[in-house]
Parts: structure tokens; sequence; C-alpha cells
């Protein structure tokens, strides 16, 4: 099949789509319909604009965009860092400001600003720190031990002690300060507790802004999928990392698919994405375990502040 | 099956804060394996539905806090990985029944790690939080052979991240042997219904896969994620409980297009659960 790269042509509409990516392996996928994925994005779009149109303080209240939790942009080279930071495992290894911070103020782009309270370093770490790994409470090891039914096919239970993730981050200082953050106004200098970590080479960053001054999103419903069209299509998930003109995410694979192929479309000041399965054709059994799968799309200028939603569900993507 | 937006209207919109307090976990010492006798500690029976004479019957199937979705790590692939389980009721209350391949890759293959298992499951982990595990056990047939007549595995949890054990909290289902083929009601995340964010049910008539295979078919049409989730019969609205008969595992043809097929549970199924059982905290 041929790759699909750069612009949809010919379109009358005032958007783009991009497609990146070529399917890979097994059996020719179909390819991607533009229409029917810009047909689905402008459906989100149209939804989302409306939500945001009806009464709700989009254009002068302070809603993030992004997690309120920021994590290093490089990353997480170690796996097992990078699970304890899902999962909010924090340790402190030395005492936090305890004062609330005089009340301080978010630069949008336009130089508008907004002055905000403040909550202090502790209230900021107890709103990362989520809980403990639970190899904490792990038992001693047990050796994988096989009771034999000597004349059963099914051969024997076979048992294994469950292997965690034991890593905390460990908090060795925090200092006021600021993080940029995609907002509804824009990209917006934030005020932040950037936390030292001893395991990484960057702070992590907590918004320092009070939870009273932090409007959510409005909620928005869209039409479900019709099921052709929800077969073909994954759901864009977080974590998004968004560099240059490249954005990424995940989306939940089966058994039996190839390479997805993300797709972005983008109007005004949304970006709709999701991706194409790749259903290849089954040669055996197909298990039906779900796969987190990593997706890239490149967009035609970098993402910025624009709101970032997924396609199928019209979720926004943080 | 019922429309992936139609099932999730009817779970969300049923599950009141009022038939929430009202579930209770499976009393100890109903719904024990049966080996020989099929109906011995049965839950509260109810009768079956009568079937038209095509298609599964769609009823209301209230949302469970006993099932959830099951997160994990493959070492092999280096991937995250989610499939469904469903709490089972035993004596030490802290088992959860899942499919083979959500434990262990098979043959060839190494135990998957980090599995926490999240009941009732919504847009996040549900009120019970989660539950971490503590040992897995699978049968050597799935983890030497791959063979998916053996695709069920049972999980040890650690106590819940709101602490206490699982059955406590959320219930557990009965389990039931050499069930025959009856009447099932599915429950778990299948990725075709709100991206695997949003419990799903599916119902059905159990079959023979074919007269080479005793394995359970179950016509629905069930997207990847949904491994793992329990096969209930006689599975009520009121508790939010049912027998374990089955459990998904594999399709053949590419997902979410059914029909869907399960291991039958039988006198080995059962010498699993005692094993893990009796090894259980």
């Amino acid at each position: 099949m041929r790759c699909l790269r750069g612009a949809a042509s010919a379109l009358i509409l005032s958007f783009t789509v991009s497609v990146t990516g070529c399917a890979r392996g097994g059996e020719a996928a179909a390819p991607l319909d533009p229409r029917a994925f810009a047909d689905r994005a402008k459906q989100v779009a149209d939804a989302w604009v409306a939500a945001i149109d009806a009464s709700h303080p989009w254009r002068d209240a302070f809603v993030p965009l992004d997690d309120l939790t920021v994590a290093p942009e490089s990353g997480f080279a170690d796996y097992d860092l990078g699970f304890a930071f899902k999962s909010g495992w924090y340790r402190t290894a030395a005492a936090l400001p305890q004062r609330s911070p005089a009340p301080g103020w978010i630069t949008f782009p336009d130089g508008s600003t907004m002055t905000v309270p403040l909550i202090g370093a502790k209230s900021a770490y107890d709103l990362l720190h989520r809980g403990e790994p639970p190899c904490d409470r792990y038992p001693a090891p047990v050796s994988p031990t096989t009771r034999s039914a000597a004349s059963s096919p099914a051969g024997g239970p076979v048992g294994a002690p469950a292997v965690h993730t034991c890593a905390h981050l460990t908090v060795t200082g925090a200092r006021l300060g600021t993080t940029t953050m995609r907002t509804s106004r824009g990209a917006a200098e934030v005020p932040a507790w950037l936390f030292t970590v001893a395991e990484l080479p960057v702070p992590i960053a907590r918004i320092a802004v009070d939870g009273s001054a932090v409007t959510s999103p409005p909620a928005v419903s869209v039409p479900p999928l019709k099921s052709e069209l929800a077969n073909g299509f994954a759901a864009a998930q977080g974590p998004v990392t968004a560099r240059n003109t490249t954005l990424s995410f995940t989306v939940g694979l089966g058994d039996c698919e190839g390479e997805p192929t993300g797709a972005a479309y983008e109007v005004g000041n949304l970006v709709i994405t999701a991706a194409t399965r790749n259903r290849l054709p089954a040669q055996g059994a197909c298990s039906l375990v779900g796969t987190q799968q990593p997706v890239t799309v490149t967009l035609k200028k970098p993402l910025g502040g624009r709101l970032l939603l997924d396609a199928v569900t019209g979720a926004a993507l943080r | 099956m019922v429309e992936p937006a139609a099932a999730a209207a009817l779970i969300t919109a049923y599950w009141t804060p009022a038939r929430k307090a009202a579930a209770e976990p499976l009393p100890a010492g109903a719904g024990a394996v049966a080996s020989d006798n099929r109906s011995e500690g049965v839950p509260r029976r109810v009768a079956a539905p009568a079937l038209p004479a095509g298609g599964p019957v769609r009823i209301a199937v209230a949302f469970t806090n006993t099932e959830g979705r099951l997160f994990f790590h493959s070492p092999v692939d280096g991937r995250d990985h989610s499939c469904s389980g469903g709490a089972v009721n035993s004596g030490k209350r802290r088992l959860v029944l899942t499919a083979g391949h959500c434990v262990h890759s098979g043959q060839g293959g190494q135990w998957m790690q980090n599995l926490m298992f999240e009941p009732g499951y919504q847009f996040g982990p549900g009120p019970a939080g989660i539950f971490p595990a503590f040992q897995a056990w699978a049968q050597s047939g799935w983890i030497n052979n791959s063979d998916h007549h053996f695709d069920y595995a049972i999980i040890i949890t650690q106590n819940g991240t709101g602490g206490g054990r699982l059955v406590d909290t959320v219930g557990g289902n009965g389990l039931i042997v050499n069930p025959g083929r009856p009447f099932i009601t599915f429950i778990g995340y299948p990725n075709n219904v709100a991206n695997a964010e949003q419990q799903a049910f599916c119902q059905g008539q159990l079959s023979r896969k074919s007269i080479f295979n005793s394995d359970q078919q179950l016509n629905c049409n069930l997207g990847n994620g949904s491994s793992g989730g329990p096969w209930l019969q006689d599975y009520s609205d009121s508790n939010g409980l049912g027998n374990i008969v089955s459990n998904t595992s594999y399709t053949d043809s590419t997902p979410p297009s059914g029909p869907v097929f399960g291991p039958y549970y039988d006198d080995d199924t059962a010498n699993l659960y005692r094993t893990a059982e009796s090894a259980s905290p």
C-alpha cells in the first residue's frame, strides 16, 4: 500500500488532515479514509465549540489543559521511575516549606495576567503523593512451585510471587517558580512548586495555584461512533508529548493488529487526533489482551497552546 | 450484543448510591467450588430467562464492583497491558480470576509484572481502590504450551489501597466447574466500549466450539481488554454476583468480531483454585 503523507488535497473546508506512518507487516491494511476521520473530527470539534460557547468561562478563567503535575520534558529513562511517577509514589527526605506563599499571578500569551491564591509546598506535595509501592508490603519471595496432577493435560498449578516496581521518587527540596502550561487562553506561565527529586536530573513541577482558582473544562459528550468506524479507529490516550510538530500519544491495541496509523485534524485552536487500526487477518487464535502502543503524528505546526482532543471519545488529552 | 453506547447508558444509570449500598459480598461458604454436583453451594438462584428464537437476551445488567480491570507490564514486549478479571469468593477472601495470558505470556515466556486489579473501574480506579497482586497461579499447560484450553489463572491479592481484603470489600463470585453449556453474562472492559474506560456486558448461551474442541463459545463481539473477564452463570442484578464458569480468552477472527472462546472449567480448574487458596495468606 502507499503511505499517505502531508495534507489531504483539494478539500474545500478550512482544515488540514495529517496522516503519518505506514502500516507495516502482514497484509496491507485498508488505507486511512481522510474523509471519515475528518467528518468525525469535525463532529467532535463542533461539540466542544458548542460547550465552550454555552456559558463556560473559557475565555476568562484559568482552565488548565495539561496535567497539574508536570513530568520532566525528557520523560523517564527508567520504566520504574515512570511507573512511580504515574502512581504517585513519593517520599520526602527534607522538610518542605510549610507556609502558604503570598498570591501569585498567571501570565497568558496576550500579556494579560490573573492574580491567584497559592498553596504551600507541603499541600502541593500531598497532591503528588498518592500512595506507596506494593513492594513495601511484600512477603518473602516464594519459589514457583508445581503441584503436579500427573496425568492431567492441564499439567498442574504453578505459582509465582508477583513482581512489582519498587521505586519511590525522593523529594529533597522545593522552591517556588513557574511552569509553562496549556490553558484555554493559550500556553501560560503558571506559578508552580518545583520539587527536586533525587532520582531525576530535573525537578517535577506541581502547580501552586489553589484549587479555588482552577476551572475544569466543560463536560462534553459526543455521539458514539458507528460500529464500523468504532472498530477501525483507536482512541488517543495520554500521556501526550508534543515536541515541535511531533505529537505522541498511546492507543489500546489488540492481538492480530499491526502498527496503527496516527491522524490529526487541525482547525482553529483545536487539534483532534486518534489512530486507525491496522487489523490483520487472524492466523490462529487472537488473544483478547489489550496493549498500550505509542503512536506519533506530525502536525502542520507545533501544538502550542491549542486544545487537544481524542476523535473517538471526544475527551481532552493532557 | 447490546450496542456499546446503550450498554454504557444502562450501566451508569442503574448503579445508584442506594443500590451500591445494598450490594453485599457473597457469604462465606456459598458459591463454593462444586466439582461433581453443580448445584452445591450455588448462591441464590434466579430463574433463567426464556430465550427468544434467535440472538442473546437483552437484560439490563447492573454495574458491579466485583469485576474490574487488570493492569500489568510485560517484560517480554516491554509494554503495558490491560485485561479484565473478577473477584471469586474463598475463605481467605483475596482471589481474582482472570485469563492465563494475563499473568504469564505462555510458552517460552515470562510472568507479567506490576499486576494491579482495579475492581469497579470507571474512568479510573473504583471506590474500592487498587489491589496489587501478591502471587499468581496458572496451569503448566498454559505456561509451558500456550494451550488455550487452560487459559485461566488465579491471582492472590494484597490488601487494597483503602485497606482490607478484596472479597470483604467488593464481594466475590461463586465458581462452578464442569458447568455444561449454560446461559451466561460476560462482564469486563473491552476496548470497543468507551475505550475500555467503562464496564460492559454481553450475554449469551454457551455452546461447544466444535466436536474436536471443548472450549466454550460465546457469540459476542468483544474487543481487546476483555480477556479474563468472567462468564457468569446466574448473574444477579440485585447483588452484582454470579457463578464463574469460564472467562474470555481468544477469538479466531480479528477482534472485535466474535464469536469469542473461553476454557471449559473442569476438575483441574478446581484444583488450581484450591491450590491458590492454600497458598493465600
